[in-house]
């Protein structure tokens, strides 16, 4: 009786901490008030550190969803004229490989530097996904609901 | 040891741990830093600007954790003006130079410790408006947020084009 109670009791607390480990957080909003359709040209800009070209990554899959999307490092490197400037971070964590635990993308106005539109993913070890799905999942959310250009 | 007691308790406390949602009523929040120095031509008035904002819920692995934004807003107006008022600035309700403050998003980035990101706009007196995103981290996330709010009035009273037409030089 002892000895299953202990491991009634271990299961119990052991359990928490696997539940821990498989967890996602997905969000997504564009600001009230804001029309990002009539906003075409977005500048992605990259972090100087980005090895995984996730700023790429983020510019591609405004691409398909009908901007006019360029990436670059800095603001600098944007065209002359660009309606929306995204920004992102990228957070990496070690178990048994790395892996994409964090990321979340901004788009600002250029001009004023106003926050358009905030969307992230946070996914734990067993939840892990590649960067490409997360930037899917995370501008997917954010349009959810509302028209791409 | 007997099982049967302390089983119901056990679970009790799973479920509530996993479950719970908490609100968050911001509260004061000391930074290290010295405030910046801003100089002032006369009386400001700070306002609140995002009357519709509603009630946002961040998830924490688990927990949950509702924030008003527009508490958020009227906090970092309380902050700002405060700062203002320790600088001997006079912060009236119908000053001619004004700044209307609007806390737009809020969220929480859960890792080791609960990164608080608040974004915010400011719009002054002369048409100036500006984004600004302020942020901090603590093992407790209630606490990360104060310090975010406390961090973004910091950040609020740091903007160099703010300061210019606070002075009455832009």
């Amino acid at each position: 009786m002892r000895r299953a109670s202990h491991l009634v009791l271990a299961v119990l607390f052991v359990l928490p901490g696997f539940l821990g480990c498989s967890y996602t957080h997905l969000y997504g909003e564009i600001m009230q008030g804001v029309d990002l359709g009539v906003r075409h040209r977005i500048h992605v800009v990259r972090q100087p550190k980005d090895q995984r070209q996730i700023g790429s990554m983020i510019a591609d899959r405004l691409e398909r969803a009908g901007f006019e999307a360029t990436a670059g490092i800095g603001t600098s490197s944007a065209p002359d004229v660009v309606d929306v400037i995204v920004s992102y971070e990228d957070h990496w964590q070690w178990d048994m490989s790395n892996y994409l635990i964090a990321l979340r993308i901004d788009f600002r106005n250029p001009k004023t530097q106003e926050l358009l539109a905030s969307g992230q993913s946070y996914r734990t070890s067993l939840d892990r996904k590649p960067p490409e799905f997360m930037v899917d999942e995370i501008i997917t959310t954010m349009f959810a609901g509302r028209d791409e250009p | 040891m007997r099982i049967d007691c302390c089983l119901p308790l056990v679970l009790a406390l799973l479920f509530s741990t996993g479950c719970a949602t908490i609100a968050h009523t911001p509260k004061d929040y000391e930074l290290d830093e010295s405030w910046p120095a801003v100089r002032m031509s006369g009386p400001v008035t700070v306002s609140s600007g995002n009357a519709a904002a509603g009630k946002f819920t961040i998830d924490l692995a688990g927990q949950k954790m509702t924030v008003d934004l527009q508490e958020y807003t009227e906090a970092l107006v309380r902050r700002v003006r405060a700062a203002l008022a320790d600088q001997g600035a006079m912060v009236e309700p119908d000053a001619p130079t004004t700044i209307e403050i609007e806390v737009v998003y809020a969220n929480i980035l859960p890792q080791m410790q609960n990164h608080c990101v608040v974004d915010f706009t400011v719009r002054a007196g002369n048409g100036y408006v500006r984004g600004h995103q302020a942020r901090d981290k603590s093992g407790n996330p209630q606490k990360a947020c104060n310090a975010a709010l406390s961090r973004a009035a910091f950040e609020l009273l740091a903007d160099e084009q703010l300061q210019r037409y606070l002075a009455g030089s832009s």
